[in-house]
């Protein structure tokens, strides 16, 4: 169908706009958190085989905290910000600075903290290039396994598709051990919906697409 | 002698004659694995059972439900000779790891998947050699076919089922 390639083609080129924004957006505000220049590498984005989200950290069995934000609205997915140990001890020093000794619940809250602000900002990008309405549940925090953090997300999904259209933007410190994951990962039915309408509320984004 | 890491994927199952094999399922958290050895003909297979029950219908992912993942399991390792006679059974999985400080209701599909899985071994006549199932913590499972060993990998240590 001539219609579905350019669409699929039309799809990579918006994601990439919105993904690139909401990339910067995301980095900018762990900057004011932290206090420290925190740089984001160009987002990854493609569409990956339920079997290598496990790997998306690296080595599965590596132990990370992670907060997981299910979202929901126009579009619906979950995202995660991911630090691995060493990276997530450095974070909460500059985050609990001044603190002695914090409580777990403290530092638990610290870093949903941490993932409420960068996922924010994500999503406010996502919503204002496209005029979608996003919610978001607070963040759940656990500290896992790599590979597990993710499982369940594939069982919500592995009945739908095989296939996950995954987002993840790398973020590190040039001065610090800090360095960490976020990843955006939206529901099969929600890619289409984001898409049109970008291009419905972007009319200079120069894309242009109409069904066939 | 060299170990080949072979992975067993979410609702997938593998089964192996190679003794230099090792069946790994990771990152287990409600998910189950399910392995099966069959000492004599040195045979054995790893399912990663993701929900308990199919409800009758037929999965694209056979090994995704505990009662449609078992059985063909075992059928196809005795297909390949091994006894079923012999069988050494063991699970791991089945753990709680979302929403344990939480305000959203705790899905308990560890809980059911351990519970299933435990109910389609027994309608199979296979006798459970041991398991380590539910708690809060994800698990990391590797069955090494030329012994029919289990390892679990937790995040405070390691050890042998």
């Amino acid at each position: 169908m001539p219609g579905s390639s350019r669409f699929e083609e039309i799809q990579e080129k918006v994601w990439k706009a919105i993904v690139k924004k909401g990339s910067e957006d995301t980095s900018q505000a762990l900057q004011s958190l932290l206090n420290k220049p925190i740089q984001m590498t160009s987002a990854i984005m493609g569409f990956l085989p339920i079997s290598k989200i496990l790997f998306l950290t690296g080595e599965p069995d590596r132990v990370v905290t992670c907060a997981r934000l299910v979202f929901s609205g126009d579009i619906e997915g979950h995202m995660f910000l991911i630090l691995p140990l060493k990276s997530w001890e450095e974070c909460k020093n500059l985050l609990l600075k001044g603190i002695e000794q914090p409580a777990p619940e403290l530092e638990i809250s610290a870093f949903a903290e941490m993932a409420n602000i960068a996922c924010s900002f994500f999503v406010s990008t996502l919503a204002n290039m496209t005029g979608l309405t996003i919610h978001f549940t607070p963040p759940e925090v656990l500290t896992e396994m790599a590979a597990a953090v993710f499982e369940e997300t594939l069982i919500q999904l592995s009945s739908e598709t095989q296939e996950l259209l995954t987002i993840e933007t790398t973020f590190f410190s040039q001065d610090s051990e800090i360095k960490g994951f976020f990843f955006f990962i939206p529901f099969p039915s929600s890619i289409k919906v984001m898409t049109q309408r970008f291009l419905q509320t972007t009319p200079s984004s120069g894309l242009n697409w109409r069904a066939e | 002698m060299m170990e080949k890491i072979v992975y067993v994927g979410f609702g997938e199952y593998k089964i192996s004659e190679d003794p230099e094999e090792v069946l790994t399922a990771l990152g287990l958290g409600s998910c189950v694995a399910v392995t099966l050895w069959c000492p004599s003909k040195k045979i054995g297979g790893m399912v990663h059972v993701v929900l308990p029950f199919s409800d009758g219908h037929t999965p694209s992912i056979l090994g995704k439900y505990a009662d449609t993942g078992i059985p063909v399991l075992l059928d196809e390792m005795i297909r390949m000779g091994a006894r079923k006679s012999e069988m050494i059974v063991k699970l791991a999985g089945g753990a709680e790891i979302l929403r344990q400080n939480y305000p959203l209701p705790k899905l308990a599909i560890g809980e059911k998947n351990s519970a299933a899985c435990e109910e389609v071994l027994q309608k199979l006549r296979l006798t459970i050699a041991a398991k380590d199932i539910g708690g809060l913590r994800s698990r990391q499972v590797k069955f090494l076919v030329k012994t029919g060993e289990v390892m679990v990998k937790t995040m405070s240590g390691i050890f042998s089922l």
